[in-house]
């Protein structure tokens, strides 16, 4: 061993020690800086580190309260929300990217380029979201194979929900993103970009009520954003919840009577208004809305020839046809242009001037008086009547029956129109003939009514003179269960003529049911009298269809629209309905049975109700005071 | 036996599998693998290790220098083709259960085969071309293998040593200026041979918050968890950038952030004390030294360790880029701690043998 030190290595010199010395000394500075960047870093800028670690570690997460519920008048419910299951990725934490882009994008069915290239393109550290509600068996899929697949997780976020579908869709509504020209608007009250808010319907209308408070819990997060536990939690504040005044099992009914049409329902109480029924056909459903729709089920919305999203019931406006002539039997007895028991000859022709007004029955109906020319739905006898009134009388009438202008129910409501000379000269400037007047007399000429209006119209007859306005919302429940706001009946006008005049018109319009030459005797009911008129209404001049065309053969849009409006009981009346068929091509009475099925059906369900409300009211004549104790159940 | 450096690298070595324990037990995985159990394995091997080398002269190891060199140029050829791919690098070769990164042997191999080359020269006279270009081809050989794989931190710290140990022999004046002038000109040449990652990683380190998302996260959530650390530390196991995963590869190449977090000033000083009493008991080592072998021996190990030191440091301070370097000792990691804890054998090993020299001599 010792020679290996004599023979091959000479001891160390003293320059080589000088500069291990050298070494020690450059070493030592380099540490020396260290301990410099550590002082600065942990005692004098430590304060602001600790900062930034606890900014780093400390989130505020927003927090959504669930939105209030929507119910029907009996309790049933209309509108929850239920909890949707997102697939996020956090890049970072993914072993092997590209076998878990193929997993994601065939359980969720995109196309692998397209999602493997948006993950690529995202922060590595933040979630990404995959897909927004996904099934619950992916997700039951998703969490049994949650090892295999770090890096992926599932979030619940809270979504509308409407178990009954396309049923009353309508007049629930939608609930969309928040647009920008919104967020403008409802930046100081509590919305962001991308929150949820309702666009349609009552949820749109009552968006201020159903919205739950938004805020901000405090959580300790994981660098990859996951929440480990909460600080500060948020006491959530939820939406209040609101009644409306739907009989749902009763607007289920109507919906299935109505299936395969396209038109509107529409059933109010007439003691105040109170809508029962709402239905507009064809309807969709709100749930696609729920979570933001889909481009495609939009665009199929938006392209569809029929108008799904359209509300008829308040939006569609349409010539009322014959039961125009409940106006026109007002402003006839009111105005005393006849009196109810005098008759006129019906030959089923009315020359004026150059042109001949056809009645709907060739040959006419014979000596008819007012009652019979409503059972009967007469047409010359409204020639006559509504020649001898003018334009101007019978626009006076029908506005004082809410006609041409909307009743007040929803604010994206149509009015309607009550053509006159001042209307006809602002529109075509061109004054009016009285020719015209003679159209308008059977609903005909330029006039349109909304299937609103056709009910509120009916129950106004059937109350006697009472023009409420038609409402939904019945209260406004909060979460703890007291009362925000509870809905009174608005009048909108009281009809000044005499009670004996309404006693007439409803005897004829319950002609209409139960006479023998009535119009819509298939309505009948065995126990219950009930009063009602049809309409058909012709949606172009004859003269350009000819009369005897099958209405198959003409294109829709040149099919008659097809008008029931009845209420019953005939002597206390508890339900009021008006139907509409669009483009049907069928006369008025198609639809009375569906009346009879609806009235039946309602009036036995609250049989009890309305027998104990009889026993104060029938037979008595309401008074003309706004505040009506008598007349709300 | 030099007690001191033996207690400052039973302490590190203590350092690290607390630490260890406290940046993992956040992570279910590897609690469940026990590293710092495994770590504390490691340790005890290398300890063992350590004393079994203890048993013969360093001189065994320097005589057998190009043999030991020779194999590990063939291990890095190897790995170049079989090499188990981690983070996007070949840098392991697998044997059954075990894994060996082969660059972990480059280093002492280099430091090995230029101790016996110029250790064997007699003459006091500085270095010259001449003789250098041997020399530096040895070094580059292995650091070109390791730069392929690609390791570009290992690779440039065995080039540094090489060039420690070259310095510490003495060099021409003009052999220093040649090569000065040679590495600023080659330096933008370099910048070009980088690959984009490695060039942002630079970039990031003079403007961090540039996108502190991206390449900069690393390095200003490590500047966070230090400086948040404040004095006294946030405690052991306390540390939120650690335990909620703000840091990266916090078990391995970011420990001294962890440490820094959650012990605090007190806690980071007190270590950077530990490796200042090591370095100083290497160097004392190399000093006295039987021969030139044994002090350049000393020497370039006593440069690994302390590049090693501030690179990582100097990485967890935001002062370097980040490259894969574990701080010694106290990172988790088999290979690692055990060449380790073998260079540290060396070290003691020429700190012992100058006393038989002494002996012979009296």
């Amino acid at each position: 061993m010792k020679e290996w030190h004599f023979n091959s290595n000479p001891a160390t010199s003293d320059a080589l020690k000088r500069r291990v010395v050298i070494f020690g000394l450059c070493f030592g500075l380099v540490l020396f800086g260290l301990f410099i960047r550590l002082w600065n870093l942990q005692v004098i800028q430590g304060a602001k580190f600790r900062t930034l670690s606890e900014d780093n570690r400390i989130a505020y997460r927003l927090v959504q309260s669930p939105r209030g519920m929507v119910f029907d008048s009996r309790g049933k419910l209309l509108a929850d929300n239920r909890a949707s299951f997102n697939i996020y990725l956090t890049r970072e934490n993914v072993n092997n990217l590209k076998q878990t882009i193929r997993l994601l994008a065939e359980i969720t069915e995109q196309p692998y380029e397209e999602l493997y290239n948006r993950t690529r393109n995202a922060n590595p550290f933040r979630p990404f979201l995959i897909k927004a509600d996904i099934s619950r068996k992916t997700m039951a899929f998703l969490e049994e194979h949650k090892p295999d697949y770090p890096g992926v997780f599932v979030q619940v976020t809270p979504l509308r929900r409407y178990p009954s579908k396309e049923q009353a869709s309508h007049l629930l509504g939608y609930m969309g993103e928040v647009s920008n020209r919104q967020l403008q608007r409802l930046k100081k009250r509590d919305y962001r970009q991308g929150d949820l808010l309702g666009q349609y319907g009552i949820e749109r209308t009552q968006e201020k009520f159903l919205r739950g408070q938004s805020g901000f819990k405090q959580v300790e997060v994981d660098a990859y954003g996951r929440e480990l536990r909460v600080v500060r939690p948020f006491v959530e504040k939820p939406g209040n919840d609101i009644y409306l005044t739907i009989d749902m099992e009763l607007q289920k009914k109507a919906e299935e009577l109505f299936k395969a049409h396209e038109g509107s329902i529409i059933i109010l109480d007439p003691s105040d208004g109170a809508i029962l029924a709402m239905v507009s056909k064809p309807s969709f459903n709100p749930n696609i809305f729920a979570g933001g729709i889909e481009a495609r089920d939009w665009k199929a919305l938006m392209q569809d020839p029929l108008k799904p999203l359209e509300n008829r019931a308040i939006r569609g406006q349409y010539p009322p046809g014959s039961i125009f002539k409940i106006v026109m039997g007002f402003a006839i007895l009111n105005e005393k242009i006849a009196h109810p028991r005098e008759k006129i000859r019906c030959h089923g022709l009315f020359p004026f001037g150059k042109k001949i007004f056809r009645d709907w029955k060739k040959g006419g109906h014979g000596p008819i008086d007012f009652v019979q020319s409503l059972a009967q739905s007469c047409d010359v006898y409204y020639y006559i009547n509504g020649n001898k009134l003018g334009i101007e009388r019978i626009a006076h009438y029908a506005r004082m029956f809410g006609m041409g202008s909307p009743t007040g129910f929803g604010a994206a409501e149509k009015g309607g129109l009550v053509p006159s000379d001042a209307w006809k000269r602002r529109r075509f400037k061109e004054r009016w003939y009285e020719g015209e007047t003679i159209s308008v007399s059977i609903g005909q000429g330029f006039n349109l009514i909304t299937p609103i209006q056709a009910a509120n119209l009916i129950a106004t007859v059937a109350n006697g003179g009472y023009l409420w306005k038609p409402y939904l919302v019945k209260k406004v429940l909060n979460p703890g269960g007291e009362t925000l706001f509870e809905s009174q009946p608005q009048l909108i006008r009281k009809i000044p003529i005499a009670q004996e005049i309404f006693q007439v018109v409803r005897e004829g319009l319950k002609e209409v049911v139960h006479g023998k030459r009535g119009t819509a005797k298939k309505a009948q009911l065995p126990n219950i009298l009930m009063a009602g008129k049809t309409g058909t209404a012709q949606t172009v001049d004859l003269k350009y269809t000819g009369r005897k065309k099958k209405p198959e053969e003409l294109p829709r849009k040149f099919r008659d629209h097809s008008w029931f409006v009845a209420f019953a009981p005939y002597e206390n009346p508890a339900i009021a309905i008006a139907i509409l068929g669009e483009n049907a091509g069928r006369p008025g009475s198609f639809f009375a049975p569906y009346a009879k099925e609806l009235i039946s059906f309602y009036l036995e369900k609250n049989e009890k109700n309305i027998l104990a409300s009889s026993e104060t009211t029938a037979g008595k004549p309401l008074s003309a005071n706004d505040n009506v104790p008598g007349i709300r159940r | 036996m030099d007690w001191l450096l033996v207690l400052a690298t039973l302490l590190l070595s203590l350092t690290g599998i607390f630490m260890i324990y406290s940046a993992i037990h956040s992570n279910p995985v590897f609690l469940k693998n026990s590293l710092h159990l495994k770590q504390a394995l490691w340790s005890s091997i290398g300890l063992c290790i350590l004393l079994f080398i203890l048993f013969f002269d360093y001189h065994i190891f320097t005589r057998w220098a190009y043999f030991f060199y020779a194999i590990v140029i063939v291990l890095l050829i190897v790995v170049l083709f079989t090499g188990q791919v981690v983070y996007g690098a070949k840098r392991w070769l697998v044997f059954g259960p075990l894994r060996l990164q082969p660059s972990e042997l480059a280093r002492l191999a280099v430091i090995l085969v230029l101790a016996r080359y110029f250790g064997s020269r007699g003459e006091e006279e500085p270095i010259g071309f001449k003789e250098l270009i041997p020399a530096f081809a040895l070094a580059i050989a292995p650091v070109l293998l390791i730069v392929r794989q690609p390791d570009l931190g290992t690779g440039f710290t065995v080039f540094l040593i090489a060039g420690a140990m070259v310095l510490a022999v003495g060099v021409k004046r003009r052999v220093i200026l040649a090569i000065g002038c040679l590495a600023i000109a080659s330096a933008p040449l370099g910048w070009f041979f980088l690959k984009e990652y490695q060039r942002r990683r630079i970039l990031t380190l003079f403007n961090p918050d540039a996108d502190p998302l991206g390449a900069g996260y690393q390095s200003l959530q490590s500047i966070i968890a230090v400086g948040s650390g404040e004095i006294w530390g946030k405690g052991l196991l306390q540390g939120t950038q650690s335990r909620l995963h703000f840091l990266p590869e916090k078990h391995t190449d970011f420990i001294f952030s962890v440490l820094s977090e959650e012990l605090g000033f007190i806690g980071s000083i007190t270590v950077l004390a530990l490796f200042f009493i090591f370095i100083l008991r290497c160097l004392s080592a190399a000093l006295n030294a039987a021969d030139k072998e044994g002090t350049l021996l000393a020497v370039g190990i006593t440069t690994a360790f302390f590049l090693y030191i501030i690179f990582n440091i100097g990485m967890t301070l935001g002062l370097m880029p980040i490259v894969g370097i574990p701080l010694p000792l106290v990172s988790y990691g088999g290979s690692a701690s055990i060449s380790s804890f073998i260079a540290i054998a060396l070290v003691l090993n020429v700190g012992m043998r100058r006393k038989s020299l002494t002996l012979a001599f009296g």
